[in-house]
């Protein structure tokens, strides 16, 4: 549990920072539900947890609605994407950067949105970075960027 | 009247190139990789009834948000920032059929400028391949704008778009309810998608395949070095007949003239100065050429991204990056390219770092010095039977300036250049097998370049040497009158050029040179290969000897005063590795001072880079002497 609330203290002060060039998205949570507006990141991160279909349109149900339960990243299969294993399927869950606004924007640019499907296909030969399949297209990537992106597991 | 502007805007690698060339009839480069368009290229499309509009290549960017130099180009552009160029009548958004899912939500955030626009959706033909299927009407009908498909390089679909790109004042506003945040946007998209496309096979066929190979923990670090490898001893095997060759057509068709011309000044200068100082440089097109198709195989196939990839942590570990890499092997053709191709770098320090270590990669300048030197001294035994060594010491030389590149980056990136690590990403396109054509315009592109180089720098330093080795006339001893070759020899050691060259001389000594090649080393500052150039008027063929052997097989004849050798092995390896370093390239200057901003670092280059080459042919000349 002192995990847990740990990373719920930290998840909504992340995500107003990272999620600042949200200002449209926080707006309208604003005005769905007013108290519950700092939480962008940690709304996203539940939200697609909680929904199995996990496609994009119930995060953004997610948002407007306001929902809000603390996210739980010791729920089997929500990880961090650079520790998923080559070969199996995960859904995005959230991207984070702590508060650099423009790499959330290009690892989102990229197709790393949430309810994004992606296939970790394999690791470079000496370890990094690593290829993964997602929306048609093939991106690699650095541990280093692979590690703000939260996923979940999907094969098992 | 002005001309209708349209730009053309998409994702990086998606097409845009391919189908700008198709319009234009032009031959910008076209490669399998992301990022080879760094800055905007503007070309007139015929539109077939006499009208004409112009079409501007911008760099591909995967938003709008830009992170890199070359992806500023492009937003720039839109805004009209460009100089020069206003904001463009039209925007022709270019997507890859394959990659929708990533790239409508950039075309919507493209409406979102509100230009009027046009999408052309690229590569349908691979999406079929993949048993994907397009609704390019629901597409339309959805996107509210005109949508074409393409498939660039074979020409289907242009006529179509040819008739949109001429009335771009009909193409309907873009609707003005644009989601204007990134995740709706792919909401949005996603919404689109659902109903005009048939998602393609995620499996890739082939590519998948073959990169099981090119890509294996163990293979694939195997295969890059073979590639390598093979690289340089198919220069070496392959073109060196080819040169043979142009080497006696050049000094064939000398002899022709001078039995035409009569003897004098005009005469030596047109034999010597044109034939024996330009000539000696064209004849290594055949090598040249053969470098230039291999690398824009490698760059046409895809195998460019995944070297990139599987060097990648080592480039991390020198605080650089895949694409870092992609700009160093670039270099490989020339330093030139290679140094713009550093723009699409979006770290500025690593850009710099990139851009002060990429004339230590072997450009083709530097080929005709190696293959003379090798060719002529390095003997052509087999090594374990199979390897041939000349293209071994090739091999060795590319290595040395690759290995060196990297380590300077390291201490550049770790010192005066230190900063935070930017984002790496890359897209690993399909494996393509390039078109004739675009392999065609590579090649004929670096050749032109080449010749054009001779025709202008090498020509000109061609005959200042001339002049320098024939001024000032001297009256040769009546006992040597006779002997045409004496008197050649007399007269250069009284001219101008060997008294330059005697001053230079204390200095290069410690590395084994003697003043003839410090006046290579002089001439060559603007260069390369005027090196060869004045080495060949140096040992001009003097229309004696029986056969007309090559000047390799002349250096290896010639002595010096003592009666030693003129080049000792040790000498020719010096001057080997002072040519892996020396930055003796003024287009290279100029093209690092254009990029940075400043001379200072062109300065900084170019003294860094004679530092290290002196050093190491000093190093390179001690040991040698002693083991050899």
């Amino acid at each position: 549990m002192g995990v847990r609330s740990r990373e719920w203290s930290r998840g909504p002060h992340v995500g107003v920072k990272t999620m600042a060039s949200w200002k449209a998205f926080a707006l309208t949570a604003l005005h769905a539900a007013p108290s519950h507006a700092e939480g962008a990141g940690g709304l996203l991160l539940r939200s697609v947890a909680e929904e199995d279909a996990g496609a994009g349109a119930s995060v953004l149900q997610g948002l407007l609605t306001g929902q809000r339960r603390a996210p739980d990243t010791t729920q089997v299969g929500v990880m961090a994407l650079h520790k998923a294993r080559p070969g199996s399927t995960v859904e995005i869950v959230d991207v984070q950067a702590n508060g650099d606004l423009a790499l959330v924007q290009r690892l989102m640019a990229l197709g790393f949105v949430p309810g994004t499907r992606v296939v970790v296909r394999r690791r470079a030969p000496l370890g990094d970075p690593t290829e993964y399949a997602l929306r048609g297209a093939r991106i690699s990537l650095r541990k280093r960027e692979a590690a703000l992106v939260t996923v979940r597991g999907l094969d098992g | 009247m002005t001309i209708t502007r349209l730009a053309l805007v998409g994702s990086p690698n998606c097409g845009k190139t391919t189908l700008f060339n198709a319009l234009t009839g032009l031959r910008q480069k076209i490669a399998n990789y992301p990022g080879v368009t760094v800055e905007h290229v503007e070309g007139h499309v015929d539109l077939g009834n006499g009208a004409k509009v112009a079409l501007i290549d911008l760099p591909g960017t995967y938003s709008l948000d830009p992170l890199s130099p070359d992806e500023q180009v492009t937003l720039d552009a839109l805004r009209g920032h460009l100089d020069g160029i206003g904001t463009p009548d039209g925007v022709v958004i270019v997507a890859d059929a394959t990659t929708l899912r990533r790239s409508l939500p950039f075309v919507g955030e493209v409406l979102h400028q509100r230009l009027p626009s046009i999408l052309v959706v690229t590569m349908i033909d691979e999406l079929k391949a993949r048993g994907g299927a397009l609704k390019l009407d629901v597409l339309q009908a959805e996107l509210g704008i005109p949508v074409v498909g393409v498939v660039g390089n074979r020409g289907i679909g242009l006529d179509d778009l040819k008739h949109e790109l001429g009335q771009p004042g009909k193409w309907p506003a873009p609707p003005d309810h644009m989601p204007s945040e990134i995740v709706s946007r792919f909401i949005w998209a996603d919404a689109i998608l659902d109903k005009a496309v048939v998602p393609p096979r995620e499996d890739r066929g082939w590519t998948d395949k073959l990169d099981k190979i090119v890509l294996h923990p163990i293979l694939g670090l195997n295969l890059f070095a073979l590639v390598m490898f093979l690289f340089f001893q198919i220069v070496f095997v392959v073109a060196a007949p080819l040169q043979d060759l142009m080497e006696a057509m050049v000094v064939g068709l000398g002899e022709l003239l001078r039995t035409a011309l009569p003897d004098g000044l005009i005469e030596s200068l047109l034999i010597d100065g044109l034939f024996g100082g330009v000539g000696s440089v064209v004849v290594f097109v055949p090598q040249i050429a053969l470098l230039l198709l291999m690398i824009a195989f490698l760059e046409g196939s895809g195998y460019m991204a995944r070297a990139a990839f599987v060097i990648d942590r080592v480039m991390g570990w020198a605080g650089l990056e895949g694409r870092c890499f992609i700009a160093l092997l670039s270099s490989y053709a020339c330093a030139i390219p290679g140094i713009m191709a550093t723009r699409a770098v979006p770290d500025p320090k690593s850009r710099l770092a990139t851009i002060m270590v990429a004339p230590f990669m072997t450009c083709s300048a530097r080929l005709p010095v190696y293959v003379l030197f090798i060719s002529a001294f390095i003997p052509e035994t087999r090594v374990g039977g199979v390897v041939n060594l000349q293209g071994l010491t090739m091999f060795g030389l590319y290595l040395l300036g690759s290995v060196s590149a990297m380590i300077a980056a390291v201490i550049f990136k770790r010192g005066v250049l230190r900063g935070q690590t930017y984002p790496f990403y890359m897209e690993l396109p399909p494996y393509r097998m390039p078109t004739a054509k675009v392999v065609f315009n590579h090649v004929s592109r670096g050749v032109r370049a080449f010749l054009k180089k001779a025709g202008t720098i090498i020509l000109v330093a061609s005959i200042a040497i001339w002049a320098l080795l024939h001024f000032p006339q001297v009256e040769p001893p009546a006992e040597i009158a006779n002997d045409e070759a004496a008197v050649r020899a007399y007269q250069i050691e009284h001219s101008a050029a060997a008294d330059i060259g005697r001053v230079l001389e204390p200095a290069i000594a410690p590395l084994g040179f003697d003043w003839k090649i410090g006046i290579g080393l002089i001439a060559s500052l603007a260069a390369r290969e005027v090196i060869v150039a004045t080495l060949s008027q140096i040992h001009a063929y003097t229309g004696d000897e029986e056969d007309l052997d090559g000047l390799g097989e002349r250096m290896r004849a010639a002595k010096r005063a003592d009666g030693t050798p003129a080049y000792p092995l040790p000498t020719v390896l010096a001057l080997l590795v002072f040519y892996v370093y020396a930055l003796q390239c003024v287009s290279t200057l100029a093209v690092i001072r254009r990029e940075t901003g400043t001379w200072r670092w062109a300065a900084i280059a170019f003294g860094y880079m004679f530092a290290v080459a002196y050093g190491g042919a000093f190093v390179t000349h001690e040991v040698a002497s002693i083991w050899l």
